[in-house]
């Protein structure tokens, strides 16, 4: 069954200079997912606030999840992907 | 297709197309990327959004085979435009001609932004100089920039496109002379700054000092956390060992700023604006620090290196 994914859990969390959350440029979506997973990975080495792990995180989701469906892939969260794209 | 003329050969090309005004940087430009197109080939446009919109008006159905770029929204920080064209011309690699349309400098940068930005524009003759199929011309409005900005722009590029076609800059001092390291100074800061040691206890006085800042400032307390890990990722990465690194902290013009001083010194003047190599430490900090912040500006000489790192507050 198609679940269209919820980007609402990342709708609400700040945003980097630059970074559009409904970007349909694959090189803009290729860039932000390697960017949290460089930052997520860079938080394992320092000892931050849970707050802003959690951040973080949650953009790291979105990307992932935008990332998906721009390739037609089925998603990292398990949903299928096929929503319409701007 | 160049602006007039036969078709480039087979390298990379770097070319000013200095313009006056919108009507003209529409009239000339449209005429190229409608050629582009037409000849099939693929075509990044990254201006501000009112030249792009004047654009897809004149091109009409040619504008959908066009990838547009608001260039005030990735290109705020400079370092951070370098990637896109990469990723651009990595996607069309097999391809004859890639074209690609970026105006890094516009007018109403910063004063610190816009010296990034011309240091955008020199490294990028450095950063595509073995890519042979990329042809990128850089848009600078004569009518609205100051001269001292056209004129870098003349001396930053191999070749200047005006309204009789691309020719050789004479004032393009060759790739070694423009990619040499930085020597100006950094301006002093505006005000006194705070100090932090970077060890645990100063790390916790840091976040609450920028916490504190960004509040008074009024923007999401998130901005003092981007800041907090920018610092972290430079001093980790850049920091000379056993050495206990200060950061000095202060409010300018609109932004927090956090400045380290005494890192280890990097001699590659790409550190920090291409996806950082697994083993490039350096790169990946300043990498890091220019996803998290407005601007970051390095001065690496032999002594040491100077990172100087802004969040906006406005």
């Amino acid at each position: 069954m198609y679940h269209a994914p919820d980007h609402s859990m990342a709708a609400n969390v700040p945003l980097l200079p630059g970074e559009v959350a409904d970007t349909n440029v694959p090189e803009e979506v290729e860039h932000w997912a390697a960017v949290y997973e460089e930052l997520t990975d860079f938080l394992l080495r320092v000892e931050p606030p849970q707050e802003m792990v959690e951040r973080y995180r949650r953009r790291l989701e979105h990307w992932r999840c935008r990332r998906a469906q721009l390739d037609g892939a089925p998603e990292a969260n398990g949903h299928s992907s096929g929503d319409a794209l701007r | 297709v160049t602006a007039a003329g036969p078709p480039p050969a087979a390298r990379y090309r770097h070319e000013a197309f200095p313009y006056a005004g919108a009507d003209d940087f529409v009239a000339r430009a449209a005429p190229l990327i409608a050629r582009a197109v037409e000849a099939g080939d693929p075509v990044r446009v990254a201006v501000d959004a009112a030249k792009i919109e004047r654009l897809r008006e004149c091109l009409g159905t040619a504008s959908a085979s066009v990838a547009w770029t608001d260039i005030r929204r990735i290109g705020g920080n400079p370092a951070r435009i370098i990637p896109l064209w990469r990723q651009f011309v990595a996607r069309h690699g097999s391809r004859d001609r890639v074209w690609g349309f970026g105006e890094p400098i516009w007018p109403g940068r910063a004063p610190a932004e816009l010296v990034e930005a011309q240091r955008h524009e020199q490294l990028l003759n450095l950063a595509f100089a073995g890519v042979a199929n990329f042809t990128l011309i850089c848009p600078y409005d004569t009518d609205n920039l100051d001269p001292a900005a056209v004129r870098e722009g003349h001396r930053c590029h191999p070749f200047v496109a005006d309204e009789d076609g691309p020719r050789p800059s004479a004032d393009y001092p060759g790739l070694d002379a423009i990619t040499a390291p930085l020597v100006t100074s950094l301006p002093a800061p505006g005000e006194e700054p705070s100090e932090f040691t970077l060890d645990r206890a100063g790390e916790a006085l840091l976040r609450s000092h920028l916490v504190a800042l960004t509040h008074q400032a009024g923007v999401d307390p998130s901005r003092a956390d981007d800041l907090a890990l920018a610092i972290a990722a430079v001093a980790r990465h850049l920091g000379r060992p056993r050495v206990r690194h200060l950061v000095r902290v202060w409010r300018e013009a609109g932004s927090v700023l956090a400045e380290l001083r005494h890192l280890a010194a990097t001699r590659d003047p790409l550190a920090g604006r291409e996806w950082p190599a697994p083993a490039d430490g350096a790169g990946r900090g300043l990498w890091l620090a220019n996803q998290l912040c407005d601007l970051v500006q390095l001065r690496s000489h032999d002594a040491g290196a100077i990172v100087r790192l802004h969040a906006r507050t406005l």
